[in-house]
């Protein structure tokens, strides 16, 4: 018997969910807020919550992440309005399970909560995600941290896993996670880049080839298929993957066979595969461009990764991460990063993901040179310039008053050049050829502009 | 033009690293490329704060060089790499892979695709920079 929770402020919901799951067996509360529904949730250990968005003390999906951080944990179904697609995308974003319209059947409400149900009974029995081998992972948002609950389900299973999420967000990091919290850790990891690879070549590296299978096949090769015997194949932009590999390639995972080019039997090859692309393949399935039947298969278990100016609750954890790996590996203590700097951070959309924060952070530290904190300045230009341009965009309020006229374009870009400038030169203590460097301005550019401002330097 | 910042990683200067160097200015990425001919220098090429390569082609000379690498742990640099092996015994494959090269061929096959890879994995992921 599960213990559920409805929070809507709608009776009929709350009474017609309660019945349907007393009928199921299993123990119903309600609660017609958050004001009341939280305090519930924080006092009995739910293994389920059905939360409503629209709610007469607030947004549902802002009470997400308090549910999710309640030491339970419980899985979330967000009860969204009719035929509102956006609502049920941003439920999946905030980390619920599943979302269900109140339009739903008894029989779809039933099916959802035995999935949520059997999920949760898998994620008890099995491992913790505590207990995970996460290298180079940081997940202290909720988006994040439910990330590492499929990771933990996707390494006890031995099905396709599809990893999805934009460039930079770590896709190879949670397959190679996968990987090694799975029992097949002590068998390969097989990198196949879909992207990388001429379509030339692409089967004959999948799959290899007999001496003499083709013009130039001088030796017998192993394909990569082969290689990942007992381990598990990791498969990047596997939407680049030719269109005549996917068949191919959908019957191997079907069968666990494989042809070489030029050899007239089979091989068998034991692999667990795990797929990753930044692109959207349920519209490449539609435009005809991937094979909707190998899209199925990939699919059966899904993981997608949240661009990270979704997730800022890691941002900071990333930074003091990723400092401390950049001072291990130059030998040296962690650098500090400045309240400014940690603002920047905060406020920069990272369109480059983790990747480009991590760049980022190696750029900061060899400006910062001799230096034991981070600064603003210290940091890439175009992260240094968004910040800026976003903070004249916020406060064009503040600047307009009777006293104070509202500056024109002109004047705000000089005034911000001139604090920049003021800037630049404290940070390298006046001197120019590390102010030079810092801003990535070329020396006589700077003493122009610097002359300009009535700014004087040293050198 | 694709920008690539490429290392190539060979201690032995023999006919397969001219044949390497030769395929990637082919395919036009000759600007960024860097040789390392020692572990040292290639460790000294990677730990640069900014500039640092974002590919390498690596010709481990044998297994010790390969387990060097591995121990380099070069993904933490996250240089897509391009493994060249002049082993052939499936432990040193297996081993190898341990690297998660983006491409993995033997120094007797054809070295020309080292270079075709090169070329696609520096249009593909010529955004993924930020320096």
């Amino acid at each position: 018997m599960a213990r559920i929770l409805i929070i809507d402020d709608d009776q009929l919901v709350c009474d017609t969910l309660s019945d349907l799951v007393a009928l199921k067996g299993h123990e119903a509360a309600s609660a017609r807020d958050l004001g009341s529904g939280l305090p519930l949730a924080r006092d009995k250990a739910f293994d389920v919550v059905f939360l409503d968005v629209r709610m007469p003390d607030g947004n549902g999906l802002e009470a997400i992440p308090l549910l999710k951080a309640l030491s339970n944990s419980p899985e979330i179904i967000i009860i969204t309005g009719f035929g509102d697609p956006d609502g049920a995308e941003l439920a999946i974003k905030h980390g619920a399970w599943d979302y269900l319209e109140k339009s739903a059947t008894a029989q779809e409400i039933n099916l959802v909560l035995a999935r949520a149900l059997q999920y949760r009974q898998g994620k008890q029995a099995g491992q913790d995600t505590a207990s995970l081998q996460l290298e180079g992972l940081v997940a202290k948002s909720p988006q994040m941290k439910a990330s590492l609950e499929l990771i933990a389900l996707a390494a006890r299973s031995e099905a396709p896993v599809l990893i999805t999420g934009e460039t930079g967000t770590g896709k190879e990091l949670v397959a190679l996670a996968i990987h090694n919290n799975s029992s097949r850790v002590k068998g390969s990891f097989v990198v196949i880049d879909c992207a990388a690879l001429p379509p030339t070549l692409a089967e004959s590296v999948l799959f290899g080839h007999v001496k003499g299978a083709f013009t130039g096949a001088e030796r017998a090769r192993d394909g990569l298929v082969k290689q990942g015997h007992g381990g598990t194949i990791f498969m990047d932009e596997v939407g680049e993957l030719p269109e005549n590999l996917q068949r191919i390639f959908l019957r191997v995972l079907e069968t666990g066979r494989f042809r070489p080019i030029g050899m007239s039997q089979e091989l068998s090859s034991d692999f667990r595969l795990i797929a990753a692309t930044n692109r959207d393949l349920d519209q490449m399935a539609a435009q005809g461009h991937f094979r909707e039947d190998l899209l199925f298969r990939l699919r059966s278990l899904s993981i997608h990764l949240p661009p990270l100016r979704q997730r800022p609750e890691d941002i900071l954890e990333l930074t003091s991460h990723h400092l401390r790996k950049i001072a291990t590996r130059r030998g040296q203590a962690p650098l500090d990063f400045s309240p400014e700097f940690a603002r920047l951070l905060m406020a920069y959309s990272w369109p480059g993901n983790v990747r480009e924060l991590i760049h980022a952070l190696e750029r900061a530290v060899a400006a910062a040179g001799e230096g034991s904190e981070l600064l603003p300045v210290h940091l890439p230009i175009n992260i240094r310039i968004f910040a800026a341009r976003s903070a004249i965009s916020r406060e064009p309020a503040a600047a307009a008053s009777p006293e104070q006229p509202f500056p024109t374009w002109r004047e705000a870009k000089q005034d911000l050049e001139a604090k920049y400038l003021r800037q630049a030169l404290a940070v390298s203590g006046g001197n120019l050829k590390k102010a030079s460097l810092l801003t990535e301005i070329s020396l006589p550019r700077l003493y122009e502009l610097l002359r300009k401002h009535g700014l004087k330097g040293q050198g | 033009m694709f920008r690539a910042n490429l290392i190539v990683y060979n201690k032995l200067p023999d006919q397969l690293d001219q044949e390497i160097e030769a395929g990637i200015i082919g395919q036009g990425l000759g600007g960024g490329l860097k040789v390392c001919r020692s572990m040292q220098e290639l460790r000294m090429v990677m730990e640069e704060d900014a500039g640092r390569p974002n590919m390498a082609v690596l010709v481990p000379s044998d297994r010790e060089d390969l387990e060097g690498l591995i121990a380099m742990r070069l993904g933490d640099w996250q240089a897509r790499i391009i493994l060249v092996l002049r082993q052939k015994d499936p432990e040193a494959l297996a081993r190898a892979h341990a690297l998660r090269p983006r491409f993995l061929t033997f120094a007797d096959g054809d070295l020309g695709e080292v270079a075709i890879v090169a070329r696609n994995l520096a249009r593909v992921y010529q955004n993924h920079t930020y320096h």
